[in-house]
Formats: structure tokens, C-alpha cells, sequence
């Protein structure tokens, strides 16, 4: 449906995007995950048509769009901010980019909005705002909908509930997404395929539970934040960590590495390596104490009074990733 | 800003500056004449300088005032009509409300009055804004940690002298540019500011090269105003918009109907019983019929309704075509406001040495020209108020399949419509009563309200004058209609 192939677009000489590839398939979701500043916004505006590539080419549906006007990709965007029309009613906004022969109503139904067709924006909650910007995207029946943060001016109860169903509206008209967004919970529930942003690259570009599990940089591992980067000698599939041994995924890596070790991925092992608990601090989804080591500080999902011995164990194998 | 559109705009731009070069070309000409003008010079800067500060006191003073007291938007109407009264109007009505007190309000200390009532409020309404944004955050900062009265001085003024600063170079420009209340309040009494003596120069009958005199006059006010032009409003950081402990709430609503009583009630009174009333018997007799069967006031009422408006209608036109080109608008609207902001005196000399040889010279239509170039900064400024948040709702329109024709059709130019009122709401008044430009362009057959004004104070006809000047203040009024979230 949409794919980018070596596109670059520069602002500066570290600002923009340097040599993407990325594709979207028909009813799929595609994260774009990164920090501000990591690209993803100057990707958008290429994709979108606001701004033209310096380099590399962009299809959608098997048609070349690079210098195509927005109005030609045949696209849907539901903006940051919603961007809807103060002057026009939740139907207006759908019939002014429908065809002639399309089912308002029953698109309006499918989100839910068909009561409220009358209504302009200014008199509807956040999240049938949403909605608008949600339908107006659909109606244009696009191959590609992009959204931008489309859940940052919503209130975090909102937000959780409109991503799965808006997730699951977008799958049932079989057009694909990409979602950007820098907030790793939200590309983790809803992205079928996960491309991770840094520095204007896509670093890591798989699908989401791979991306996640085995990141293929410290920057990929970092986006999703929740990791300590602990940085010990490495060699035949292990790392040594206060003369313990740690199972790494890289069994070709020797010397000194950079682990990236999840919150989630230690646990308390009678064999593991000795650490003494620095801090224990309690979060929403729990409880965590972080853990000094001489190669480093990790946090792990566990509890235990600051002063302690603890010996701790990874459950699975770790990034690791050699030292610059 | 695409090629296309950047040719057609950076020629526009020439041309719309074409004046003011020409009056730098002709004025350097005239450079031998400068040393003659010191003393003008110092009178002019002097009473600028000196009105500018007086003007800072008192809309400072209020502004404070309202901001402490945490009055509402609607005070801000006390102010507000001594603001959009026009000055020279005002010094008429000064005239003759002092009148029966026997005081005669002429010459420098009353042009500063004047310009006081005049500008306070501008300053008003600039500064309110500036110190409800800045000094909430830093005074509640300062309170907290322990600083507390002369000592939070140093954490709450420095951050108004950019404000403070910029509001000083906007009142100074406009003073330095200002010709109705000299002409009126000096002229009598031979106090001169380059304003009224460019004028002046310019129709002596007995000077050899009154338009190189005019000219070496308009090369001073440039040399004085540019270094002002610079600053551009500043209204310091934006902070969060928490709210003080209220205070002298009493004093402030004094002190704001004070103000709009003296600077606004006692000009119009000055004008009604002027223009209403018989000053000898007191009964009433209404000068505006009387001031009407002039054919010079009613071809200047026609000459000022007909150029205003179309002035406006051309500017709303033009602001409405550029709309869609964003950064176009921009570049043009910067280029253009020294048009706006510098001395109207400049423009005019510009456009008489400009165009002088032309058949469009002493005709209505250089007026036209003159109207067109001073007021299309706030045009394009309106438009581009509104045109920045409108960008994004049209490109949401056009990233959905719809051309950019229809966009602007269905989405960018209805939401323009408040912004286009308000460009027409501010513009039509204040060209309608424009006085500056007139005085100098106009010619036989082609006279304004402002020029009628002139005429019939220099006739000894008084009442009508007053008549006029309340025509003109009833249009100036119609700003008042604005919504005030589009004029903020």
C-alpha cells in the first residue's frame, strides 16, 4: 500500500530523515515510534505531500506519489490536534472529502456518531472529536491513514480506550496506518509492525514483539524506554557481571558490550550475580528497586529494602551490543 | 514561498515602497537645508520624547492599576473610545470644552495633553496584556521564596523593559508622525513640529523650492523615526495566566472612569456643545445642516466615505487573494509596514515627489494610492492573524482529496471572514477621518472630512467644524463593534 524507498529530506546537516525504507500493508498498523526530534514528523510531512523528499521515491498502491499534491495520494490524516472545522458539522466534515457514492451514515453509524451529525465541534467531548477526525479520514477512502499522535490531547483513560477501538475500526476498512507517536505503550498495543526512529534513521524496522524482545541498537532498545544499559565483558554467550554469567543473544560478540536489560527481564535467582539495592520505588504498575552492580545500575520489577544483597538472573537472553 | 508567487510579491513590494525611496532621493537633494530645521527638529523630538513618557505614566499607570485589581475585559472599554477618537478631533473637542472656562488650550503643554488622552489608552491596551502574561509567575516566584516588596522590584521590572520598550517606540512614532493636534494646537501660536512644517512648507506661496523645503523635512523625520521603526511589540514571556490576590480594586475603577471621563467625555462634550448648541443662548441648534449646505463639506464627507471605502474593499481584495500564499503575506505585510508605521508625512511628501508628473497627481486617485499603501499593514496583518491557525484546517481538507481551490472555498475563506471584519472595522474609520495624508495630497475638488475640518477652523467656522468632528468620531466608534478576541 505505501512504501518509502531511500527517502531523504534534510534540514541542516543532523535535522530530518536520512535514507528510509518503510512499508505499510493494506490492513495494517505501523508504528512509528521515536523521541521529539527523532524524524518522524519531517517522514509525515513527506509522506502527507506537505513537504517534497531531497532524495528517494514514495508509493501508494502501487503508484508513484513523490511529487504528488497532498489532494492526490489518497490519503487519510487524523491530525494531533484533531484539526477539524469549527464551522462545520460532524456530517459537513464527512461530505466535503466523500464521494458522491459513499455511505456517510454508515460510516457515521460504525464510529458511532450518527447522533451526533448535526453537532459542530465546539459541542463535542474530546473523544467524539476523535471520532470526527477518525471519520473524515475514512470517508476520503484512503489506501494509507496517517496518524500523528493522535491520542496527545486526550486524558490517559480516554486514550487507552479510543486506541484499541480506533485500531480496530481502521483494521475493519482494510486500509493500512502508520501511527506515529513516541510513546512506546501506545506502539505496543496497537502496531501490527514497529519502525523504531533516531537521529532521522529508522533504526529498527520489524515486527512489534521482535522489535521489542530484540532490539538491534541501544538506540532501538531505548525507545521504549524502561532499560539500563550496563556495560560489561563479553565472550562466548555470555556476559560477566560481578563474576556471574548472563546468557546474551549475540554468541559472536566478544569484549566489551553494552547490555540492555528491560525492567521486566531479571529476576531473583540463587545462582544469579550479587547486587546490593540502592532504591526501591513504587510506580502505578508497581513496584521496582534499582540495583547496583560494578559494571552498572539495573532496575528490576521486584522488592527489597534499599542496603540488601540481592542475586539476580536473567530469564531470557540480553541485547547486548559492542562498545564503541 | 513558491516561485511563482515570489516574483509578483517582491514587485509589489517595490512598488508599494517606491514613495518612501523617493522621498530618501529627493531629500538627500535637500541635504543643505537641514541646519535650518534644528530648531524644529529639537521642538519635535522634544515634545515626542516628553508625550511618549507622559503617555507610558498613564497607560502604565492604569494598566497596573486594572491588572492588580484583576478588572475584566469590559473596563478596558473606559480607555478604549479616547483611543479611537481622532486626535485631531479630540483637540477640537479640548477646544471647545474648555472654551466657556475662557482657557485657551493652544501650544506645547496642550499638544502634550492631548496627545496624553490620546495615547494612554494605546499604551493601556498594550501593557495590560504584557504584564498579566509576565508578572503573575515571576511575583508569585518571588513571593514564595521570601522576596517581597521593594526587593521583588528587581525580579518583576526588569523582564517589562522589552514590553516597556517596545510600547515606547510605537507611541513615539505615532507622535512623531502626528499632524492634527500641532496643526491645530500649535499652529495658532507658531509652535512648529516637522509635521505641521512640512505642510506648511509645502503650500508656502513665498519659499523658492517649497517641495526641496518639504523634502529635507520629510529626510529628518526618517533619520528620527527608523531607529524606532526596529522594535517590534514584545510582550515578554508567556507564562501561565494564574491569577494574583486582587487588590486596589476600588482605585483602579476610579482612576479608568477618570481617565475616560477627561480624555473622552470632556472632547465630546467640547463637540456637542459646539456642534448642537447656540453658544450664545444656549437653545439648541444643531450646525450639521448649516455645515452641509457647504459644497466643500459635502464633497469632503462624499470624497472621505467613497475613499475609505473603497480603500477598504481594494485592501480586503488583495488580503483575501494572498491569503492562500502564507509566507508571501508575511514577507509582504513586513515590507510594507513602515508604510504604517512611520510618520504618514513621509508617505505623502514620497508620493507627491513620486508622482507629481503624473496624471494621477490632484486627483482623488492618489489619495486612493496613499490610503491603499498606509493602511494595507493591517490588512494583511488581520488576514495573517487569522490565516496562520486556518493553514492546517485547509491542508486537512486538501490531504483528504479536496483541491486547493475548493479548500480555500469551503474551509480557509469562511473562517476568514471575523479576521476581514475586523481588517474592514479598523481601517474604514480610520481612513475615513485621516487628516496626515490628506492634508497634503489633497487638491481642489478632491478635499476629506479631515481637509473640511482644516478649512472651516481656518474660516472662523467653528460649529461646523464640531459637526464634522462628531461625523468623524461616530465613524471612529464603529470600531467599537469589533469582538475583542480578534482585536487582542
Amino acid at each position: 500500500m505505501l512504501r518509502l524507498e531511500a527517502i531523504s529530506k534534510a534540514y541542516g546537516e543532523r535535522a530530518g530523515a536520512f535514507d528510509v525504507d518503510l512499508d505499510v500493508n493494506a490492513g495494517e498498523i505501523v508504528a512509528l515510534l521515536g523521541a521529539s526530534g527523532s524524524g518522524k514528523t519531517t517522514l509525515l510531512n513527506v509522506i502527507a505531500g506537505v513537504s517534497h523528499p531531497d532524495r528517494g521515491r514514495l508509493w501508494i498502491d502501487g503508484r508513484e506519489i513523490t511529487q504528488a499534491p497532498p489532494q492526490a495520494r489518497r490519503l487519510g490524516y487524523v491530525f494531533q490536534d484533531f484539526a477539524l472545522w469549527p464551522h462545520l458539522t460532524v456530517r459537513e466534515h464527512v461530505a466535503l472529502v466523500a464521494a458522491p457514492t459513499f455511505d456517510q451514515t454508515a460510516l457515521l453509524e460504525r464510529v458511532g456518531l450518527a447522533a451526533l451529525a448535526a453537532r459542530k465541534p465546539h459541542a463535542l467531548s474530546g473523544g467524539q472529536r476523535q471520532r470526527v477526525a477518525l471519520a473524515r479520514a475514512l470517508a476520503a477512502e484512503p489506501k494509507i491513514v496517517l496518524l500523528d499522535e493522535p491520542y496527545s490531547a486526550l486524558d490517559p483513560v480516554l486514550r487507552e480506550e479510543l486506541r484499541v477501538e480506533i485500531a480496530q475500526f481502521i483494521r475493519e476498512a482494510g486500509v493500512g496506518a502508520l501511527h506515529v507517536t513516541h510513546d512506546p505503550d501506545e506502539a505496543l498495543s496497537v502496531a501490527d509492525r514497529i519502525a523504531v526512529m533516531d537521529g532521522g534513521r529508522v533504526v529498527q524496522f520489524g515486527p512489534t514483539r521482535d522489535v521489542y524482545r530484540h532490539p538491534s541498537s541501544v538506540a532501538a532498545a531505548r525507545a521504549f524506554g524502561r532499560v539500563a544499559l550496563l556495560h560489561a565483558t563479553v565472550g562466548s554467550g555470555f556476559a560477566h557481571v560481578n563474576g556471574s554469567r548472563w546468557p546474551i543473544a549475540d554468541r559472536a560478540l566478544e569484549g566489551r558490550a553494552t547490555l540492555a536489560i528491560r525492567h521486566d527481564e531479571l529476576a531473583v535467582s540463587d545462582t544469579g550475580a550479587e547486587g546490593t539495592i540502592v532504591a526501591r520505588f513504587t510506580v502505578r504498575d508497581g513496584t521496582y528497586i534499582r540495583v547496583r552492580y560494578p559494571e552498572g545500575e539495573v532496575v528490576a520489577a521486584l522488592d527489597g529494602p534499599p542496603g540488601a544483597k540481592i542475586r539476580l538472573s536473567p530469564a531470557n537472553e540480553l541485547a547486548a551490543f559492542a562498545t564503541a | 514561498m513558491s516561485r511563482v508567487a515570489a516574483a509578483p510579491i517582491a514587485l509589489l513590494a517595490l512598488v508599494a515602497l517606491a514613495p518612501l525611496g523617493a522621498l530618501l532621493v529627493r531629500g538627500a537633494g535637500a541635504i543643505g537645508s537641514l541646519s535650518a530645521l534644528l530648531p524644529i527638529t529639537l521642538v519635535t523630538l522634544g515634545l515626542a520624547f516628553a508625550g511618549t513618557a507622559l503617555s507610558l505614566a498613564a497607560g502604565g499607570g492604569l494598566a497596573w492599576l486594572a491588572f492588580r485589581a484583576g478588572l475584566s475585559a469590559r473596563w478596558d472599554l473606559a480607555v478604549l473610545p479616547a483611543y479611537l477618537l481622532p486626535s485631531f478631533v479630540a483637540a477640537l473637542g479640548w477646544i471647545f470644552a474648555l472654551e466657556p472656562l475662557r482657557v485657551r488650550p493652544y501650544g506645547p503643554l496642550w499638544i502634550l495633553a492631548v496627545w496624553t488622552a490620546t495615547y494612554a489608552p494605546l499604551a493601556y491596551l498594550l501593557l495590560r496584556p504584557a504584564l498579566e502574561r509576565t508578572i503573575p509567575r515571576l511575583a508569585l516566584a518571588s513571593w514564595v521564596h521570601g522576596v517581597h516588596g521593594i526587593r521583588s522590584l528587581r525580579t518583576l521590572v526588569p523582564p517589562l523593559f522589552l514590553p516597556l520598550g517596545s510600547v515606547a517606540g510605537i507611541i513615539y512614532l505615532a507622535l512623531l508622525g502626528n499632524f492634527g493636534v500641532p496643526q491645530i494646537l500649535g499652529a495658532p501660536v507658531g509652535t512648529a513640529t516637522l509635521a505641521t512644517a512640512a505642510y506648511a512648507r509645502l503650500l508656502s506661496p513665498v519659499r523658492a523650492d517649497p517641495l526641496g523645503d518639504a523634502a529635507a523635512v520629510g529626510l529628518i523625520l526618517a533619520v528620527l523615526s527608523v531607529p524606532a521603526l526596529g522594535g517590534r511589540l514584545r510582550q515578554g514571556e508567556i507564562g501561565s495566566l494564574q491569577a494574583l490576590p486582587r487588590a486596589h480594586a476600588v482605585a483602579a475603577r476610579l482612576a479608568l472612569i477618570a481617565f475616560g471621563c477627561i480624555a473622552f467625555g470632556l472632547p465630546l462634550a467640547g463637540l456637542v456643545r459646539k456642534a448642537l448648541f447656540n453658544p450664545y443662548t444656549g437653545a439648541f441648534a444643531p450646525q450639521i445642516a448649516a455645515a452641509f449646505s457647504y459644497p466643500l463639506v459635502r464633497s469632503g464627507v462624499l470624497h472621505s466615505f467613497a475613499l475609505a471605502s473603497l480603500a477598504a474593499l481594494i485592501l480586503l481584495a488583495g488580503a483575501v487573494a494572498l491569503a492562500p500564499f502564507g509566507s508571501a503575506l508575511r514577507l509582504l505585510r513586513r515590507t510594507l509596514d513602515p508604510n504604517y508605521l512611520l510618520p504618514g508625512t513621509m508617505l505623502g511628501l514620497g508620493l507627491i515627489f513620486l508622482l507629481a508628473r503624473t496624471p494621477l497627481y490632484a486627483t482623488p486617485a492618489i489619495l486612493l494610492i496613499a490610503y491603499v499603501l498606509h493602511f494595507a499593514p493591517l490588512a494583511l496583518r488581520s488576514v495573517e492573524a487569522g490565516a496562520g491557525g486556518i493553514d492546517t484546517l485547509v491542508f486537512a481538507a486538501r490531504v483528504h482529496g479536496v483541491s486547493a481551490q475548493r479548500a480555500w472555498l469551503r474551509i480557509g475563506f469562511p473562517l476568514l471572514r471575523p479576521y476581514l471584519g475586523a481588517a474592514a472595522f479598523m481601517i474604514f474609520p480610520l481612513a475615513f477621518s485621516e487628516l496626515t495624508l490628506s492634508a497634503l495630497l489633497y487638491a481642489p475638488g478632491s478635499e476629506t472630512l479631515g481637509v473640511a475640518v482644516l478649512s472651516a477652523l481656518n474660516d472662523g467656522q467653528y460649529g461646523q467644524g464640531a459637526a464634522l468632528g462628531l461625523l468623524a468620531l461616530a465613524a471612529a466608534l464603529t470600531a467599537l463593534a469589533l469582538p475583542r478576541r480578534v482585536t487582542a
